[in-house]
């Protein structure tokens, strides 16, 4: 917390510019959410949250991005020391446990569908689909960039715009992680409890 | 383990432990022997705790020196989430209510 140099990311222009977009998308988000909220009851005589979710597929989900946050800032902390091999070898997990959290999103999508719970049911599917399906595409674009930045950091010497567009990649990795928590509470974890 | 290591593990196992928490309400509503409201309102809490919990040790909001332009950023998106969730749901709540 105390380096210097996580206090200097801040003079950066190009990483406050990410930041605002990033607050957009999250306003972006507050919308899908603040309609899941509303359309969460109309289920049209289709399948509910409760009788659809599977709260231990929620749950490895949870942990699965969880973690891949925490080895994404242990990779950005490797880029801090210009540790080439550590870097790689955190972000490669990083993407493992992303691309796994992908795989279980769209498997969970698949079964939905084949069990006729798809987005065309109810209103309450077409805003979780809606929804969670956001989350998951930004995750794909996630995955997408941390490929060019591992093959970037494998192939060239580490240079300042370089670093700055991994911690670029970095904080987009944490914030759908921060996105998360909200879906895991609001959409999953809620359906249990109203 | 350095510093800046350890913060990032307390941050990992803060949050590990707020989702254990909440998971906990949501596979047994009873363990903690809140009502319904009340069962709500404390994931609501954890799962702002967490945010707050992963803001701080993994974006760095409040590393910031010099004028803090992000975290301003940050609190004006909030304010603006704060308004679009909280009257979307009573104007939608009220409008369901009126039609009944």
């Amino acid at each position: 917390m105390d380096d210097a140099r996580i206090s200097s990311w801040f003079d950066d222009t190009k990483i406050f510019g990410f930041w605002v977009y990033l607050m957009t998308d999250l306003v972006i988000f507050s919308v899908l959410f603040a309609t899941f909220i509303v359309l969460r009851d109309n289920t049209y005589g289709g399948p509910s949250g409760r009788e659809l979710f599977e709260l231990p597929f929620a749950l490895a989900e949870t942990l699965i991005l969880l973690t891949s946050s925490f080895t994404c800032a242990m990779g950005t902390l490797a880029v801090h020391r210009e540790e080439k091999k550590a870097a790689l070898f955190w972000f490669l997990i990083t993407f493992a446990l992303g691309a796994s959290f992908l795989i279980l999103e769209l498997s969970e999508f698949s079964t939905f569908v084949h069990t006729g719970a798809s987005w065309r049911r109810s209103a309450f599917l077409s805003s979780f689909f809606t929804l969670v399906g956001t989350h998951g595409l930004h995750i794909c674009i996630g995955l997408l960039w941390m490929l060019v930045a591992m093959c970037r950091i494998a192939t060239r010497p580490f240079s300042v715009p370089g670093v700055s567009r991994i911690f670029r990649m970095a904080l987009f990795w944490h914030f759908l992680d921060l996105v998360w928590v909200f879906i895991f509470t609001i959409v999953y974890g809620m359906s249990f409890l109203l | 383990m350095k510093s800046d290591t350890l913060s990032r593990l307390v941050g990992l196992i803060a949050s590990l432990l707020l989702t254990g928490a909440a998971f906990l309400i949501f596979f047994r509503p009873d363990f903690f022997r809140l009502s319904a409201q009340m069962n709500i309102a404390a994931v609501l809490i954890l799962a702002t705790v967490q945010c707050t919990v992963q803001s701080i040790f993994f974006l760095h909001i409040l590393s910031e020196k010099g004028p803090r332009w992000n975290l301003v950023v940050y609190a004006s998106t909030l304010s603006i989430i704060f308004i679009i969730l909280f009257f979307s749901i009573w104007i939608m709540n009220n409008l369901n209510a009126r039609m009944m």
